[in-house]
């Protein structure tokens, strides 16, 4: 069998695992507390799988190995971050979030806000936050996932390379719609485990393949990439020092503020749970990312060594890598495995974006009591789907922009808000309320300036960790010299424990 | 002084290195190049001279994330005494995480002044040291969690306190619930 139809059959037949957890999920979705949290049920290897793969996504399949070829070894303090971001991201909100949630009946973070600061204004800012932030991510995930399913249906000669990308996006709409509506929160961490479960097999075979790429190894990735340029190798590699220390202060404190991440740790079953999850959560990243590191490096000695031809963009390393260095069945599982992570973390955002629509934006607008709550959230599911889809396919512009309100504007918004705020009884309504404005015009704002301006950051400081360090220091400024608020008996009990 | 004040004194030094880093600003031409074979391939210019006249205020912006980090956690566990348990830990493991920083920052000073130097485990000192001595120091930090998480995160003495919480909610919901 030829390798356009190994990948062929590997895709197919994880569409076909999609539409089962789907349909096995839609058996356990009786109520909204089971669409949205999970019936706040989930054992230990499945919440520690999902909230891993929430944070890995298809980013480490695609754009981890093609910033590694572009830029040496500067995004590796992405991945570097993971045991202290993990773990102060449990340090902070584990417990806490998980014990709110159970006293409280919350369905969605922005429930978990509104009960913290008594505030439906906090509740509103945070569900917009979200929603914003999950319209441009969930809109390039479609896009992703689209380019990726056309790339691998073109390559294959039965399509004889005719096929769009609106038909892609269809196509792949459609089975992450599928699974997403019948099944909720449910279907998309069972999807979650299988992904986490296919990344962890396949960047270890990646990292063993990639260990034979090169003659020498890793030495000899280094001493060719060394030779070609030191600072590519060194531990900043071409970003530099203060851009590199940015990028581990956002992610390593943005962890506790990503909604897909964190949202998972309302839905465990046993409080007690949180510590086994922790490890494993780690674990599988730091297998995960292996192939991010491997991949990229491997392609960049291949091509300095003029051994494979220069890629065109560096997303391509991923892909390239797998058409001239992995066995076709390897090719297949990590293509399979690429199309799950985008489509899972698709799914996530598109739970959390529902839940922000349908169940906190009319709370904020003095709407209590939503009926048939759970319909309407599935034709909500569907309606952000084709919205997302359109915006995909037409309004490029506003994708890339709504891209940027990703991992910084989620952190810049959440970490003081929840993450803090959960833990600090003096914190106010406006201190959270500022916060989650500042996060967004900063983001945005710097964006747009670059975007029209010309204007760039120095040193390559990251723009989220910019808005992350303001809207920290404006949260703990407010808070500190505002009179400290009144909050409810039981959370402010629940807060000591 | 409390942690609170100490974790808001740490952001505005943050805000200040960050302040003086865009004042100061990058030296002519930039940190990186376009590789001038390979399309979408960058190649860094030498740190010696694109950040040495910042390297002081690179290792403060690094070293000082950690003591935020650190505060951060303690601020959040300092309820019923937690601290007493977890503050000698979390510090150790925090200075560890500053040792190895220190280290990788040291070892790329001298290998970006030589431009070349011998490989570790398949890489270059400084990279090796960001590998094997950064990545697994804060390893301890996932390794205090799970240490102390029943002795002193989430105790038996928590989880009664919480489960009568619990009752005592219901029992108000549904006396609210029967009153309407």
């Amino acid at each position: 069998m030829d390798r356009s139809m190994t990948i062929l059959l590997c895709l197919g037949l994880y569409m076909l695992i999609c539409f089962g957890v789907g349909l096995w999920a839609m058996r356990r979705t009786k109520s909204t507390k089971d669409f949205f949290m999970a019936g706040r049920n989930l054992g230990v290897l499945v919440t520690a799988l999902a909230v891993f793969s929430a944070n890995m996504s298809g980013f480490g399949f695609v754009g981890g190995p093609g910033l590694v070829y572009k830029m040496g070894m500067s995004s590796i303090w992405i991945c570097l971050t993971a045991p202290l971001g993990f773990a102060v991201a449990f340090f902070l909100l584990a417990k806490r979030i998980r014990l709110i949630a159970e006293l409280r009946d919350s369905v969605s973070l922005p429930d978990t806000v509104a009960a913290r600061y008594k505030s439906e204004t906090s509740r509103f800012l945070t569900a917009l936050a979200i929603i914003l932030g999950v319209m441009g991510y969930l809109a390039t995930q479609i896009l992703a996932m689209s380019m990726v399913l056309r790339e691998i249906l073109n390559s294959n000669p039965l399509f004889g390379g005719g096929v769009s990308l609106a038909m892609c996006v269809i196509i792949s709409s459609t089975v992450m719609v599928f699974y997403s509506v019948a099944g909720g929160i449910i279907a998309s961490v069972y999807a979650d485990l299988i992904q986490g479960a296919i990344m962890v097999v396949a960047s270890i075979l990646v990292f063993i393949t990639a260990t034979t790429a090169v003659d020498g190894g890793f030495a000899g990735m280094a001493t060719t990439i060394m030779k070609d340029n030191p600072e590519a190798i060194a531990p900043w590699g071409t970003l530099g020092m203060i851009g590199c220390l940015s990028w581990y202060f956002i992610f390593t404190m943005g962890v506790a503020g990503q909604p897909h991440v964190i949202i998972k740790m309302m839905m465990y079953k046993k409080v007690s749970d949180a510590k086994h999850i922790l490890p494993i959560s780690v674990g599988a990243y730091a297998i995960a990312a292996l192939l991010w590191l491997s991949i990229g490096l491997v392609m960049r000695s291949l091509v300095l060594q003029g051994v494979h031809a220069p890629l065109a963009n560096a997303d391509e390393a991923a892909p390239q890598f797998l058409q001239s260095c992995a066995h076709p069945l390897l090719a297949g599982i990590v293509f399979a495995g690429l199309f799950s992570a985008i489509m899972s973390t698709g799914s996530s955002f598109l739970n959390i974006g529902t839940a922000a629509v349908i169940h906190d934006m009319p709370k904020a607008f003095g709407i209590k009591t939503i009926k048939n709550e759970l319909f309407k959230a599935r034709v909500t599911t569907v309606v952000l789907t084709a919205v997302a889809a359109f915006f995909a396919l037409y309004i490029g512009d506003l994708v890339a922009l709504l891209g940027a309100f990703g991992w910084g504007t989620f952190a810049a918004a959440l970490v003081p808000t929840i993450a803090v705020g959960l833990n600090w009884k003096r914190a106010t309504p406006l201190a959270a309320n500022v916060a989650i404005i500042a996060s967004i015009v900063i983001n945005f704002g710097i964006k747009m300036a670059s975007k029209s301006a010309g204007f760039s950051v120095p040193f390559s400081v990251n723009t989220g960790a910019i808005a992350l360090l303001v809207s920290l220091t404006l949260f703990f400024g407010i808070s500190l010299l505002s009179k400290p608020p009144k909050l409810d008996a039981d959370i402010e009990a629940v807060m000591d424990i | 002084m409390k942690l609170s004040w100490i974790a808001f004194g740490i952001l505005l030094t943050l805000c200040g290195i960050l302040a003086a880093l865009f004042i100061i600003g990058e030296t002519p031409g930039g940190l990186h190049i376009p590789h001038p074979e390979y399309p979408d391939m960058l190649q860094g210019r030498p740190g010696v001279e694109t950040q040495s006249h910042i390297k002081w205020l690179g290792y403060a912006f690094g070293v000082i994330q950690f003591f935020f980090f650190a505060a951060l956690v303690l601020f959040c566990l300092n309820k019923q005494g937690r601290l007493k348990k977890l503050k000698l830990p979390i510090l150790l493991a925090t200075a560890l995480c500053i040792t190895a920083l220190t280290l990788t920052m040291a070892a790329y000073w001298t290998f970006t002044r030589s431009g070349s130097g011998q490989l570790f485990g398949g890489f270059p000192l400084p990279t090796a040291l960001m590998f094997y001595a950064l990545w697994p120091m804060q390893l301890f930090f996932v390794v205090i969690y799970v240490i102390y998480y029943d002795k002193a995160i989430f105790t038996s003495d928590d989880n009664d306190t919480f489960q009568a919480l619990l009752r005592g909610h219901r029992d108000d919901v549904k006396e609210v619930a029967d009153g309407s």
